[in-house]
């Protein structure tokens, strides 16, 4: 079954065309990866799955129900950590944010304790529950939001850009986070910049450019697409499928006055 | 609809939460002092509130057929005044964000539209006119039991609502025209019918009011709006008709609540739907004359951004649009004065009349001090990093620009030898007021840690240049308007009318850009946020 579909979806910003007839799926219970170079459209793809952007056109439906007839309903069901970490409540302490989000998911309040506990440990912020999350630093403030987005326990799980700023250890803690989401059956889905993590962790990898998909397989098979019809040469990793499928080749590679 | 109440609260408690984390984080003896500047400037509103109706009570009995009509009409202006200022000074970048973060989040956009009228009402702009209102009880030498004290409080707390209700709709109205392409026409279109009407009005007014039937039709018409339905049911407050009153008065206000509520929604609703590409943005703003002039101008960048930065500020504009509102009503008042063969009770009237709105255009100012983006009150008396920084501060400048405002407003008066010596020792007290602020708060700010954050060190400092170069703007300004004014009243010229008009519309032309960023931005935060998520 697929939770996420979306058919010939388009947004546009005036004169210009974020997304393009945009088609992308995703199956129940992977980790899929969406890359892209900057302003390739994935912002703008979660901000619409988020229900913040209002589309032009196209259909896109989330546990097979159309967004636009239950938002609420589906964004219960969702959790989703945004690119900037400034969008949190800045001047709650980081306890206190955590529980007013259990508190709109409509969580009781033992259960929103009990887990906000697991969630400080877990993350290693215990220090910091009660400090201002303006005063954290930035991979403080991502470990808050992911805290915030798991902490009603969604289905499906769409991460902006979940591994920057975090320490190396965090990086690993969150990616066994990850796997472990994904055993207990919840579809994620990841956009970042460091292809060698969505290598390693996705299931399914698509490759967003100018709004529309240009690259789609299962990760696993990466490696074994045919590069060259003629040489039957393959690539050898994402960063050699991305760099082929995201870049011009008139684009310039150097800088005229760099000696 | 218990879901809904809870919902509505876990919001509710939300801003309250982050009002106190706010408060707390200040340091101790910028909270006392934070408090002490409240208290003072509570203080100063009930002071005026209730000196302008012990006047006015002294002055006509209570048989007067004038006594009611005028306290009608005072209590419009501060009810207009209360929307202007909350209108142009409140809504700070933070709580756009909050707005922004809310939008995450599995809420209604119904609810979050509520919930952000309800926190209207908790903003500190706004709660600085409840004195005035509150000092409505002493009109009718009320008797204070349980039933009158409830029924008042819920009359007051529907009347908030709905003048934030229209402080919103307002908005809603103002940024959906900011988003339209004919936006700088219509504002312009605006700006000129309003500063005609206006002056048309102020000349006409005087004559109106010297009839005693034009004040009760007045007071019958002002009656109808949310302000005369407050005041009335305070009128009644001691009558046996409580409860009748009380029930006619509710209706009223859930009525007009809801109805507002309704529009509020629909407009939301709307803007959200807007396409955003049309959406004005400060980074392409065009560039307005002195803009590009001082863009010219060979001085070192630093100094050159903080002087584009300087005249760019929306916030000079309101200092025109106080001059717009309240000077004329101060000269109207004089005029009759004069004709009048003035008397005791006159000069007492004006006096009255002058505090009142002295204190409308303080506690205008005193906005000020919490449009820091979100910085504590206090911030804004003690940010400055060091004394060699003070010259530099935004907030001393500030500061100093009130007080040459009012400075120069003392000296016209007494070069125009208005007479107005009650209105001359209003404005030294106010001066006086400041300056025993700038004074207490400069060795302070030396003394205690401050906060410096980005926006300190980003753009808010400014250099001494820009400070020399605003005070000669703004006492040519005053000084041309003030004369122009009071010659306009005096003689009826229509060319002065034409050329007042100019005048006026000026600063809305030149601020043309700022303004409909501003307004695009007040609302629709999200559509900025679309924007910048595009790139």
């Amino acid at each position: 079954m697929n939770i996420l579909e979306i058919v010939s979806l388009t947004k546009k910003y005036g004169n210009i065309t974020a997304l393009d007839n945009f088609d992308f799926q995703i199956c129940d219970g992977i980790i899929s990866g969406l890359i892209g170079p900057n302003g390739a459209g994935k912002s703008t793809t979660i901000n619409c799955i988020a229900d913040l952007l209002e589309y032009d056109s196209g259909i896109l439906k989330i546990f097979g129900k159309e967004l636009k007839n239950d938002p609420i309903g589906i964004k219960k069901k969702l959790g989703i950590l945004f690119e900037n970490t400034d969008d949190l409540f800045l001047y709650l302490k980081g306890e206190e944010h955590l529980h007013f989000v259990g508190e709109i998911y409509g969580l009781e309040s033992n259960i929103i304790s009990a887990r906000i506990d697991e969630l400080f440990n877990f993350f290693e912020i215990e220090s910091h529950r009660r400090m201002l999350i303006e005063s954290y630093s930035k991979g403080m403030k991502k470990k808050i939001a992911l805290a915030s987005i798991i902490l009603h326990d969604p289905e499906f799980i769409i991460l902006d850009e979940p591994f920057e700023g975090l320490d190396v250890l965090t990086i690993i803690k969150v990616k066994r986070l990850l796997q472990q989401l994904k055993a207990k059956g919840k579809t994620i889905l990841i956009t970042s910049h460091i292809l060698s993590y969505i290598e390693d962790l996705t299931d399914k990898v698509a490759i967003i450019n100018k709004g529309k998909i240009v690259f789609q397989s299962e990760t696993k098979d990466i490696r074994n697409k045919i590069k060259n019809e003629v040489t039957k040469e393959t690539y050898q990793s994402l960063e050699d499928i991305f760099i082929d499928f995201t870049t011009e080749e008139e684009q310039k590679t150097e800088l005229s006055w760099l000696k | 609809m218990t879901e809904f109440i809870r919902s509505i609260y876990s919001l509710v408690r939300l801003k309250n939460k982050i009002f106190w984390n706010r408060i707390k984080k200040t340091e101790n003896w910028s909270k006392i002092l934070g408090i002490v500047l409240l208290i003072y400037l509570f203080l100063n509103a009930i002071q005026s509130g209730s000196f302008t109706i012990q006047y006015v009570k002294d002055i006509f009995n209570k048989e007067s057929v004038l006594s009611l009509p005028l306290f009608s009409l005072i209590f419009f202006i501060i009810f207009i005044s209360n929307i202007l200022t909350t209108f142009v000074l409140s809504g700070s970048n933070y709580s756009l964000n909050l707005f922004k973060t809310l939008l995450h989040f599995p809420i209604k956009f119904n609810k979050i539209i509520i919930y952000e009228i309800i926190s209207g009402m908790g903003d500190l702009i706004n709660l600085l006119f409840i004195p005035f209102y509150a000092a409505a009880l002493l009109i009718p030498n009320c008797v204070f039991g349980w039933n009158n004290i409830l029924t008042f409080i819920t009359v007051l707390v529907l009347f908030l609502f709905s003048v934030n209700s229209i402080i919103y709709l307002f908005k809603n109205i103002l940024a959906l025209i900011s988003f339209s392409k004919y936006a700088r026409k219509l504002l312009f279109l605006i700006s000129i019918s309003s500063g005609i009407i206006f002056l048309t009005i102020t000349n006409k007014l005087n004559a109106f009011l010297q009839n005693t039937n034009n004040i009760i039709l007045t007071e019958k018409i002002l009656n109808l709006f949310p302000s005369g339905i407050y005041l009335n049911f305070i009128m009644n407050i001691n009558s046996g008709f409580l409860s009748y009153i009380f029930l006619l008065t509710l209706s009223y206000f859930l009525f007009i609540n809801i109805s507002l509520l309704a529009l509020n929604i629909y407009f939301a609703n709307l803007l959200r739907r807007k396409n955003c590409s049309v959406s004005p943005n400060k980074n392409n703003m065009k560039k307005s004359f002195l803009t590009r002039l001082s863009l010219s101008v060979k001085i070192n960048p630093i100094t050159k951004k903080d002087l584009v930065y300087t005249l760019r500020c929306l916030r000079t504009m309101l200092f025109h649009l106080l001059i717009v509102i309240f000077l004329p009503i101060l000269l109207i008042s004089y005029k009759s004065s004069v004709h009048e063969n003035s008397s005791i009770r006159n000069i007492i009237n004006q006096f009255s009349f002058s505090i009142l709105y002295t204190s409308l255009i303080v506690i205008s100012f005193a906005g000020n001090i919490f449009a820091f983006d979100g910085k504590s009150i206090i911030n804004y008396f003690f940010r400055p990093i060091s004394y060699t920084d003070i010259l530099k501060s935004k907030t001393f400048i500030s500061n100093f620009y009130i007080v040459i405002i009012l400075f120069a407003n003392l000296i016209l008066f007494i070069i125009l030898r208005t007479g107005f010596i009650d209105i001359i020792f209003c404005e030294l007290l106010i001066l006086l007021d400041y300056i025993l602020l700038l004074l207490a708060a400069l060795p302070l700010s030396i003394y205690f840690p401050k906060e410096v954050n980005y926006w300190a060190m980003n753009g808010f400092l400014t250099s001494f240049i820009n400070l020399f170069i605003l005070i000669v703007i703004t006492v040519i300004l005053w000084f041309i308007s003030q004369a122009a004014l009071v010659y306009y009243i005096h003689s009826n010229n229509k060319i002065l009318l034409f050329i007042l008009v100019c005048f006026m519309i000026a600063p809305f032309y030149y601020y043309k850009e700022k303004i409909i960023a501003s307004l695009s931005r007040l609302l629709s935060k999200r559509k900025e946020k679309i924007i910048t998520v595009f790139r």
